[in-house]
């Protein structure tokens, strides 16, 4: 009944993309800059408690890794795309 | 509730749970002992400033009113040293009695006094006030770890915190009404135990995820929006939140420019900054003046109101100590998104929303969260005893002694601080040393612990603890001269409810100390929590004990 490899990828993988979730919101939350941000704060925690029930879900520690890891690159591309699209904003 | 039972049971299969249920038990044992402290530190910090009172008595008998502030800060004013900044409470309902905290810089040291007004006009200083609330509250949010370390630990600690509810809420989920009614007098001592743990658990439920979520934000709010900013596309929310929170006025008004080099000038009135404060916000009931600068053109002051019935009741106005011209207003129920926000958590967190029944409730749940971790550590041990052999593990018998040590030791070592505050009145006595007494009863408590049998250790913390907290009203009332409500001298009620508190918490520990021992008497000999009865015969049973 391990669940070792679930838990270190929930919080290595999770934890990222925790951020980068919440992030997208600050981005482009229904609120104005400064609120949207703020919420964005609130809402992490329980976004990264999700990420890890669903990690420590897995009967596979390999499903968790590959999942979040696809999850975080999806984002990250998202993110850097969104950086080159409006660099000034 | 019947279909979110079937749901649980449909989401979560028994080898889930299984998982779930260990990993709610090992968060449960690795921050158990720091939720414990951080839980019976939030408990007592829910009396604070009562506390603050209570350890400093020449505050008790202030009575001087509002209509002599002006006289008092004149006072004040002529007592304070260089570049002092002063606090004013004004009392609970805005009109009196006047006290006062004058924090001074002189020669590189700084240094607070206390003053209260009586109603004759003079002004009683006490010199080397005690802190031993804030000690407290320095606890309850860091442990007592110095820097951000402290606060940022019990951040992450409160992260996990968060996960182990969660996990115990999926576990708990089908059986969850089943729980709530299924505590009642046992054979079985550890069934029992389990069953109180559990009904606590499921009763201050909503109140523990409120205090995960909100103690996450206090403590690591800024960390998490440095995380945020790192990985969004542009910075633009985080700059704009960062300037909205520099700026701190909204509502009403704007904030002043700052001013040149400060050069000295005639400050108005206290009076008539109050009386502009409050026609800049008339919803408030004005509880407090501070002012930055006294005496500089520079000068700002502050005046902070409560307006009773709102959840976010805090508010403040800041105006020109010099012209009175008004440079922020912040008024409860005026506020944007984002100040709801920034405000929502802390008073979610703090509890000063509700009055004297929501701040009890807020104390009894966090002496509650308290007995849920030192419960749950003890039965995470007596479930991991090995049942067919005598000789426990010494790791199991290692974590027994630091949650005992350590759990307990933090309510003696509070119970001693108090003690010491107290110790001030006592001819000789210049300096509080509060915080020395607690950091050295912490962990001489540990050590003892560590030296003892864990039953007989833990016994031996709580009849101490018992005996100190009983002793802290005894200490009271002898040191102010037995003056309450004697020799025309009325009594102070904050500080009576707070002899009442400590009186209770004392008893409790009485109590707790007969239960251990008496579970120590009767449980299985191979238990940890075992120890041989003194008035057995020797040899009949495993004298494991010390």
């Amino acid at each position: 009944m391990s669940y070792g490899p679930q838990t270190l990828a929930g919080i290595v993988l999770g934890t990222p993309l925790t951020f980068l979730i919440v992030g997208l919101y600050a981005q482009w939350g229904p609120s104005d800059p400064s609120t949207n941000f703020i919420a964005a704060l609130y809402f992490s925690v329980p976004v990264w408690l999700t990420i890890m029930i669903w990690a420590l879900k897995r009967s596979s520690a390999r499903t968790a890794w590959l999942t979040l890891l696809a999850a975080d690159l999806v984002l990250v591309f998202l993110v850097f795309t969104m950086r080159l699209r409006w660099p000034a904003v | 509730m019947a279909r979110g039972l079937t749901m649980a049971g449909k989401l979560f299969s028994s080898h889930t749970i299984r998982r779930f249920t260990s990993v709610h038990s090992w968060i449960g044992i690795a921050c158990g002992v720091a939720l414990f402290i951080a839980f019976y530190g939030g408990a007592l910090t829910m009396y604070e400033r009562d506390i603050d009172r209570w350890a400093n008595p020449a505050t008790r008998h202030a009575s001087g009113t509002l209509a002599q502030i002006d006289a008092f800060v004149t006072e004040l004013a002529g007592k304070r040293e260089v570049s002092g900044d002063l606090d004013i409470d004004l009392g609970d309902d805005g009109n009196g009695p006047l006290r006062a905290t004058i924090f001074a810089m002189g020669d590189g040291q700084f240094s607070e006094s206390i003053v209260a007004m009586s109603a004759d006009g003079h002004a009683s200083t006490q010199a080397k006030p005690s802190s031993v609330g804030r000690l407290i509250n320095e606890i309850h949010f860091s442990l007592g770890i110095p820097g951000t370390a402290g606060y940022t630990f019990l951040g992450l600690v409160s992260v996990a915190y968060g996960l182990a509810l969660v996990t115990g809420l999926i576990i708990h989920l089908p059986h969850l009404v089943r729980d709530l009614f299924s505590l009642k007098r046992s054979a079985s001592l550890k069934k029992m135990w389990t069953d109180a743990h559990n009904v606590i658990g499921v009763l201050s439920l909503p109140f523990h995820l409120m205090f995960a979520f909100t103690a996450t934000l206090l403590c690591i709010l800024p960390v998490m929006s440095e995380a945020t900013v790192h990985v969004m596309a542009t910075d633009a929310p985080y700059e704009q939140y960062q300037r909205h929170s520099d700026e701190g006025g909204h509502g009403r008004g704007g904030r002043a420019d700052g001013k040149g080099q400060p050069t000295s000038a005639v400050m108005l009135s206290p009076a008539r900054l109050l009386f502009l404060a409050t026609n800049a916000a008339p919803e408030l009931r004005m509880t407090r003046l501070t002012y930055q600068g006294y005496g500089t053109s520079a000068a700002v002051a502050t005046v902070q109101g409560v307006r009773f019935g709102s959840p976010m009741p805090n508010g403040a106005v800041t105006l020109s100590a010099e012209t009175g011209e008004v440079h922020s207003v912040r008024v409860p129920g005026l506020w944007q998104g984002t100040d709801a926000l920034n405000e929502l958590y802390v008073h979610l967190h703090e509890g000063d929303f509700g009055g004297e029944v929501l701040r009890a409730t807020y104390f009894i749940l966090g002496l509650a969260g308290s007995f849920l971790f030192y419960s749950g550590n003890l039965l995470w041990i007596e479930t991991r005893r090995k049942r067919r052999v005598d000789a426990q593990p010494t790791r199991t018998r290692l974590i027994a002694q630091v949650t005992v040590g350590a759990c307990l030791g933090c309510c003696l070592g509070v119970g001693g601080a108090l003690l010491a505050a107290r110790a001030t009145d006592l001819p000789g006595v210049t300096e509080a040393w509060e915080g020395r007494a607690y950091f050295v009863i912490f962990f001489a408590s540990i050590a003892w612990c560590l030296l003892r049998h864990p039953v007989r250790g833990a016994v031996d913390i709580l009849r101490l603890s018992a005996a100190t907290y009983l002793l802290l009203p005894v200490a009271d009332m002898t040191l102010t001269g037995w003056r309450r409500g004697l020799g025309g001298v009325p009594a102070d009620l904050v500080a009576v409810k707070m002899d009442i508190i400590f009186l209770a918490i004392g008893m409790s520990f009485l109590a707790t100390a007969r239960a251990t021992r008496r579970r120590g008497m009767t449980g299985q000999p191979n238990s940890v929590w075992y120890i041989a009865d003194p008035s057995a015969k020797p040899g009949a049973r495993h004298a494991s004990s010390r």
